[in-house]
């Protein structure tokens, strides 16, 4: 078994554990969506000194989680902002607790005043409306069709506008690592990851959808694979179940590691592209 | 909106936040101050006329204007159906008040007629995009001045031009400038229980309907200077208890229970002329240009015999006039006056 390892780094301050018990033990939870909510990061280090927990506890640092293995390149799991660090005295331990957002401050205070005067590409909106978020990127934007001749009045919070505009062109937009992106419900970012036993698969369980209970999407545990996310799509390959097999774009992640405990794993929300959901 | 988890977090609280913000962008109506107005779409531009209220990262509050927005309908009076209309000129600066359908009036809009809402999955519902201005909220600073209560009235800013309805009265004013009213052919249709008092300039026919009268008290009548005949229809003209009247069988009578007075230098009777009364000549009488007075008879004698026709006169009197449409008559050579004998 491969030496994990997890590299923490919130301001100026770098932390890193592996489960060899070498530097902090870290675990971590982390939530990332395809649906217009920031991605949400909690990580636990235990036993920081002093100092670096009232560094760590100023509010909205920076917060960058990579995780990997030993003697592998390391891949960012997650990036954002700190909302809050709460130390906790656990035994003789201090645990402390960082929570963190992707994009927040972007997509929470973000607004916008424009009118378009006819038919513009939605995918140019979209652009526009995410240039107003704060400190967040702009990336892929794969969204069709454009406003009709009467054209389109925005006012209010750009989050409250995408989502308007999601509902009536069928696409989804989030904020992932500090990027903004937007893939129509018809399409997926062209990154395709294989899931199967021997890559991780641990279970995999059919996501059930309307009044008929049609089979939408799929419910997949596996090793975590920190390269996911939302907006790729997965190839899933069941032995179990095959059934199942296909490909799935994938809406929700939820990683959990402990670099010193047993969980390295994730579960991921996919569904069929252009299916009901 | 604060969503920075500054409130006490409670259930109530987080739900009292989402309904907050979908109330926050659901638009009903604003009043909006209009930047532009295209008269032959009659849609308009505007901006709506209350900032939104906004907060930076820091917590620091501040104000934005809205968006213009653009090609939004007009509301007036209007019935498409028969097409009237009454139309207001709308000029940058004029204030609206915007109303948001609840669903996209795109395709409505284009079309005139019942349509399917114009996005494909969902629905827009009371968006900014959806406004329709009706003309006319008011603020204080733009009141109207001496606003009629007792009436209605369309009037201009200072009301020296209106248009004023009561409930037993109509008037149309206007103080400074012209007051047009014709139909299409020209013509002005007036009717009036009692009177229609009028003092106007009159550039046209002036035609009273053949079931009414037409009493004019003004002391004089001054300036009737067209160079065309004067045509009388009616039946007569009176004066007091005189008149100047025309039978039905076409005969014209002139009245009075005094008298009638011609007055001229010469007044010529162009037809045969019967005299019913007494004819009374005060001064010398020709007839077929025999002086009537003194004349002569010749070939008088005792009896019942006729004398000869009159023979000498002082001397024929002017020859007159022709009348219209006859040629002058000659005049006769003198003939002496006969000699009138006695018995």
């Amino acid at each position: 078994m491969l030496n994990r390892v997890a590299k923490l780094t919130v301001g100026s301050k770098i932390m890193q554990g592996s489960g060899d018990y070498k530097g902090f033990n870290i675990s971590f939870n982390v939530q990332k969506t395809l649906l217009g909510a920031p991605n949400k990061c909690e990580v636990s280090i235990v036993n920081l000194s002093r100092d670096t927990r009232t560094i760590v506890r100023e509010r909205q640092l920076p917060i960058k989680l990579e995780i990997g293995h030993e003697d592998t390149e390391l891949i960012t799991l997650f990036e954002g902002t700190t909302t809050s660090a709460i130390p906790v005295q656990e035994g003789p331990d201090v645990v402390m607790t960082i929570t963190a957002m992707d994009g927040q401050l972007g997509i929470i205070y973000a607004t916008q005043q424009v009118t378009y005067d006819g038919p513009v590409p939605v995918s140019t909106v979209v652009e526009e409306l995410a240039g107003t978020m704060d400190g967040v990127g702009i990336g892929p934007i794969l969204v069709d069709g454009e406003l009709k001749q009467k054209g389109r009045a925005f006012s209010g919070p750009t989050q409250q506008l995408l989502d308007t505009l999601t509902n009536e062109y069928g696409f989804s937009w989030s904020v992932q690592n500090g990027i903004f992106q937007a893939i129509s419900d018809l399409k997926s970012l062209p990154q395709i990851f294989l899931i199967s036993p021997e890559v991780g698969l641990q279970s995999a369980q059919p996501l059930l959808s309307g009044p008929f209970m049609v089979r939408a999407g799929v419910e997949i545990q596996a090793l975590l694979n920190a390269r996911l996310n939302p907006g790729q799509s997965v190839n899933l390959v069941s032995k179990l179940d095959p059934t199942l097999n296909g490909p799935y774009k994938i809406h929700n992640l939820d990683f959990n590691g402990d670099t010193h405990g047993e969980a390295w794993n994730m579960s991921l929300q996919s569904f069929i592209i252009g299916g009901v959901w | 909106m604060d969503l920075s988890g500054s409130k006490s977090g409670t259930q109530g609280d987080y739900l009292r936040q989402i309904i907050d913000r979908q109330l926050a962008d659901t638009h009903t109506s604003i009043p909006a101050i209009v930047e532009s107005f295209d008269p032959a779409t009659q849609m308009i531009e505007c901006i709506p006329v209350i900032r939104a209220r906004k907060k930076t990262i820091d917590g620091v509050e501040f104000t934005e204007d809205r968006p213009k927005l653009v090609k939004v309908p007009l509301i007036t009076p209007y019935v498409r159906m028969l097409g009237f209309s009454m139309t207001m000129p709308i000029l940058p600066g004029d204030m609206v008040l915007l109303m948001f359908s609840e669903r996209g009036l795109d395709y409505w809009q284009e079309t005139g007629e019942i349509s399917d809402p114009p996005e494909d999955k969902g629905a827009r519902m009371h968006d900014l995009t959806d406004g329709i201005a009706a003309v006319g909220p008011i603020s204080l600073p733009d009141a109207i001045l001496d606003y009629q209560i007792d009436s209605m009235e369309s009037r201009n800013r200072d009301r020296t031009s209106s248009f004023q309805l009561w409930e037993d009265e109509l008037e149309a004013r206007i103080t400074n400038g012209t007051f047009t009213h014709q139909k299409a052919n020209g013509d002005i249709d007036s009717e009036a229980v009692n009177n229609i008092n009028t003092k106007v300039a009159v550039d046209c026919n002036f035609d009273i309907g053949a079931n009414y009268n037409l009493v004019v008290s003004a002391d004089d009548i001054t300036d009737i200077s067209g160079s065309g005949k004067r045509t009388t229809v009616g039946e007569s003209i009176e004066y007091g208890e005189s008149s100047v009247k025309k039978n039905a069988d076409g005969t014209f009578e002139i009245h009075s229970d005094a008298e009638v007075v011609i007055k001229a230098p010469i007044i010529r009777l162009c037809g045969e002329t019967i005299i019913q009364g007494n004819l009374v000549v005060e001064d010398e009488a020709t007839i077929s240009g025999l002086a009537f007075t003194p004349h002569v008879h010749e070939g008088v004698t005792i009896g019942s015999a006729s004398t000869a026709i009159p023979t000498s006169s002082p001397g024929p009197g002017p020859a007159p006039a022709a009348c219209p449409g006859k040629p002058a008559r000659p005049t006769k050579p003198v003939i002496p006056a006969p000699v009138r004998r006695g018995p």
